[in-house]
């Protein structure tokens, strides 16, 4: 698309115009590109190319409040004595993140049915603060004993224990903090998790954040040199613009817009205006998935494709079943 | 103002001009159809609105230009929509495969 958001001192101008690009699938086919920019265990980094913002966004929300998700929904309590109150503690349980894979599970139909190896996950914890655990502790000055995640244990269900380990479906992270008792307190509990979309509550959500930002696109329109160069280098952060010498002079150029955060600093210098044109090229998405960590976050994104798919699929069926209003 | 035509009027739901209600479904289905319909050379007029915060509902309104059907333009704007989606998808296993090949051959 040759018309992108030309970023100015104080406003943002879209060079839109009117006309609407008649949408051509061939067209798309042609343009569309994906390419990794990096990808690790919990987060992926690419670029989406040539995609209307309608499509990008679309996948964002999508990835955001409709990839479901295992959670901690139910916990029977039969003992807590600690300082934490019975629906503050269960509050705080659910929001524990799990590593199982929700895929592997179905949603539970009847939220009062009784739990079974298809739908559900059941941990328990026991613990009981005891003077013997405050001394064994190498900071006596504290006198607490921390409940930590690790103090969770899976229980298998029915065939669970043929199909999972504690790995696939414990805690993700065993340092996380519960708790804290004083000698002779004690919690004791039961854990159900269910599969759940974070549209229902936000400890089903699959990702910590996902989000895209327009490439930035820096052009400069006259040569800038010597200190003014270097002032140039300082309003960016690092690597956007590189400095060469020719004949002893310092020029600025142009190294790596991808790095831009668009602050607009360069606006603060007389010297630059009407030198420097900011923009953001429309349909060059970056888009980012960071993954709570059950799923790898290329199968979040997946996930989120085959939901809208099942979503464009379910809403033509029963729009052009609907009688007319 | 110029005057309205005949044809701007809005005369209610015709073979050109329908209003579609889709239940328990918000902007992230919205924009997007909206989108791929409003492209076309066929659709006269094309948007959505989400009536009242807690209605979950959209209404999407299509109007046609003569000698179309609104219920044709309306089944091709899914049609587009899951080809697109589908190419996106097929897009990204090829980027990912080809990601881990060319990490692997480092």
């Amino acid at each position: 698309m040759d018309n992108p958001i030309i970023m100015n001192k104080y406003s943002i101008e879209r060079t839109l115009g009117n006309e609407i690009k008649p949408y051509n699938y061939d067209e798309f086919v042609k343009n569309f590109k994906i390419n990794i920019i990096s990808r690790s265990d919990n987060d992926l980094e690419f670029d989406l190319v040539g995609i209307d913002v309608a499509v990008a966004n679309s996948l964002r929300r999508v990835i955001i409040s409709e990839v479901p998700s295992m959670a901690i929904e139910k916990v029977h309590i039969y003992q807590n004595t600690s300082y934490i109150l019975d629906e503050i503690l269960a509050h705080r349980l659910g929001l524990i993140p799990l590593k199982a894979d929700p895929r592997q599970f179905k949603m539970k139909e009847d939220e009062n049915s009784e739990p079974n190896e298809h739908d559900s996950l059941v941990y328990e914890m026991k613990i009981k603060c005891t003077k013997k655990d405050l001394d064994a502790l190498a900071h006596k000055q504290f006198i607490s004993f921390p409940v930590y995640a690790k103090h969770i244990k899976w229980l298998p269900l029915g065939n669970q224990k043929d199909i999972f380990t504690e790995k696939d479906v414990g805690i993700i992270s065993d340092d996380i903090l519960i708790a804290k008792l004083r000698p002779g307190q004690e919690i004791e509990l039961k854990m159900f998790a269910v599969k759940g979309i974070p549209k229902d509550h936000a400890k089903f959500q699959s990702v910590c954040t996902a989000w895209y930002r327009m490439m930035p696109n820096i052009k400069l329109l006259d040569e800038i040199k010597g200190n003014d160069a270097v002032l140039l280098q300082s309003c960016f952060p690092k690597g956007v613009i590189g400095l060469k010498s020719v004949k002893g002079v310092l020029i600025a150029f142009v190294e790596d817009s991808r790095k831009d955060n668009s602050s607009r600093n360069v606006f603060r210098y007389k010297q630059f205006d009407n030198k420097i044109l900011l923009s953001k090229i429309q349909d060059h998405f970056i888009f980012t998935i960071e993954s709570v960590g059950a799923m790898d976050p290329s199968l979040i994104f997946l996930e989120a494709l085959n939901i809208l798919t099942r979503k464009v699929n379910s809403a033509s069926e029963s729009a052009l079943n609907q009688t007319e209003i | 103002m110029a005057e309205l035509s005949e044809e701007d009027v809005i005369t209610g739901p015709s073979e050109l001009d329908r209003t579609f209600v889709f239940e328990d479904e918000g902007h992230t289905l919205g924009s997007l159809l909206t989108y791929v319909l409003e492209s076309f050379p066929e659709t006269d007029f094309c948007a959505y609105s989400i009536r009242h915060p807690s209605e979950n509902k959209i209404y999407l309104r299509l109007k046609v230009k003569n000698g179309h059907s609104v219920e044709d333009i309306f089944k091709r704007g899914f049609q587009e929509l899951n080809q697109i989606l589908n190419h996106v998808k097929k897009t990204f296993n090829k980027a990912i495969s080809a990601y881990e090949e060319t990490k692997a051959t480092e």
